[in-house]
């Protein structure tokens, strides 16, 4: 960051009451941002944690801060709750001498779409393997899904592995579907989270009757990635967010 | 928490840390902070043993003090539930804001502003307005509003900023507003309505923020403070 502003980057996510692993991703990214020195100040905040969405920017009061949500779609959190709980305007707020940036969610940029075919090719696709995206979806916000198609067309597109589908945890088409949905003996389901947290860790592996990171059926073989949010390249894409924004 | 730099807007926590530190030792929630030359050491709670030594990289030790001793998820920073028996040395004043954060996330932001009287507080009606518990131009049930914050407040070492209450002790961490917390408690007690459910034994194996459970201790302690309100968290020490 070359201005003599204070700059000042946000990341922000959703936290749990339950789950200590849903925001570790998080502090990871932060850490790693911080570690970089781009920024004056690297801060955090959450939904359902501390601190609040609500008071992570207090005590701010001039430059410019970045908020960047590490979300995996544009839908309710990002379009309703954090612009809600920080006060924000749109994609640019200014409040006094503090001018706040508001990118798009981690979850919509396109570098994602790379980050699938990693995991996936990790947990050993190839040519012959499905690809299943899991993504949460909600009938909140049809946004949400939206996200989540777009990044399953930009693996199909690439034409690195035999199917490609999209499933859901919240909508149809339900991940209970997986099977009938693909055809191939190999398939890899890569869930579109930003936490190996409750849904990765607890209720997905308990839908899908996963023993260990695999289940079985008759000769075929599913296999199950960490969350993507997880990737330590997902601060290649914050990068991309900051550097690309416009208001 | 933040990364230093020559930014001098930056430079209010070292400041305040220096002032606090005056005295010589002081204490923030349950952490005790001593000086030692140009380092500093961070005190747990005591424990009934000798005090461990916490050398863990920031990350990690941010990490190790979400678990209780028994090794749950502490979802509430401020509960009075920190681990026991440790110390950690931290090399510089940066260190030391670094792993206070891990501990209090903007617990010294928090105070800084509140002793320049720049923290306004919101009070629960507000909070609960906003995020769209209540309808417009409702208020939070008074005696269900002082319940939750009795119930839930004194068991956290930050103290409320918001509404009437008693002067806050110069290392107190001010608390802005209800937390996440603090709203899913009020939606659980306002969802019984006048049908109460039997209490039942406080279990502290039941989950911190499982308010819908029975024996979860805060959903106890909300239902004997809706029998038998008390004055809130006003005999708290900070």
């Amino acid at each position: 960051m070359s201005s003599q502003k204070k700059q000042t980057l946000v990341l922000v996510g959703h936290g749990s009451h339950y789950n200590r692993q849903s925001s570790a991703p998080v502090f990871q990214h932060a850490a790693r941002m911080r570690k970089r020195g781009l920024f004056d100040e690297v801060r955090v905040g959450f939904w359902k944690e501390e601190p609040s969405l609500a008071r992570c920017l207090d005590g701010l009061s001039a430059g410019v801060a970045t908020v960047v949500p590490l979300f995996m779609s544009s839908g309710y959190f990002t379009e309703q709750v954090v612009p809600r709980e920080m006060k924000l305007s749109g994609s640019l707020t200014q409040r006094g001498a503090l001018s706040i940036r508001y990118t798009g969610p981690i979850g919509a940029h396109a570098g994602i779409a790379d980050l699938i075919r990693e995991r996936a090719r990790e947990a050993g696709a190839d040519a012959s393997t499905a690809i299943a995206v899991l993504g949460h979806g909600t009938p909140r916000n049809p946004n949400s899904e939206k996200t989540i198609y777009e990044q399953a067309e930009r693996v199909a597109k690439a034409r690195e592995f035999a199917e490609v589908v999209t499933v859901f945890l919240d909508q149809e088409p339900g991940m209970g579907r997986i099977w009938e949905l693909t055809r191939a003996y190999h398939v890899v389901v890569v869930p579109l989270f930003m936490s190996d947290g409750w849904h990765v860790d607890e209720t997905i592996p308990d839908e899908l009757g996963l023993s260990g990171q695999q289940a079985l059926r008759g000769e075929r073989v599913m296999s199950y990635t960490p969350a993507i949010g997880t990737h330590p390249r997902i601060s290649g894409i914050i990068d991309a967010l900051i550097r690309d924004f416009t208001e | 928490m933040q990364t230093r730099n020559s930014n001098p807007q930056a430079d209010w926590p070292e400041a305040l840390l220096r002032s606090l530190l005056e005295q010589g030792s002081v204490h923030i929630g349950e952490i005790t902070i001593e000086r030692d030359g140009s380092d500093f050491v961070l005190l747990g709670p005591p424990g009934e043993v000798e005090r461990q030594e916490m050398d863990l990289p920031t990350e990690a030790f941010r990490q190790w003090v979400r678990r209780t001793e028994e090794g749950a998820y502490r979802p509430l920073s401020g509960a009075l539930t920190l681990r026991r028996g440790w110390k950690r040395r931290c090399a510089g004043l940066a260190q030391l804001i670094e792993d206070l954060d891990a501990i209090y996330p903007m617990a010294l932001q928090h105070v800084h502003l509140f002793r320049q009287g720049r923290l306004p507080g919101v009070g629960p009606s507000e909070v609960l307005a906003r995020q769209g518990v209540l309808k417009d131009g409702e208020e939070a049930e008074p005696a269900l509003a002082e319940a939750v914050t009795a119930s839930l407040c004194s068991r956290c070492a930050r103290v409320p900023a918001w509404g009437d209450r008693p002067n806050m002790a110069a290392n107190a961490i001010p608390c802005p507003e209800p937390c996440s917390l603090w709203v899913s408690l009020y939606r659980v007690g306002a969802g019984w309505g006048d049908e109460r459910p039997e209490p039942a034994e406080p279990d502290l194996a039941v989950g911190f923020a499982e308010f819908t459970k029975p024996g979860n201790p805060t959903r106890e302690a909300l239902l004997q403070h809706l029998v038998a309100p008390s004055d809130g968290v006003s005999g708290k020490t900070p």
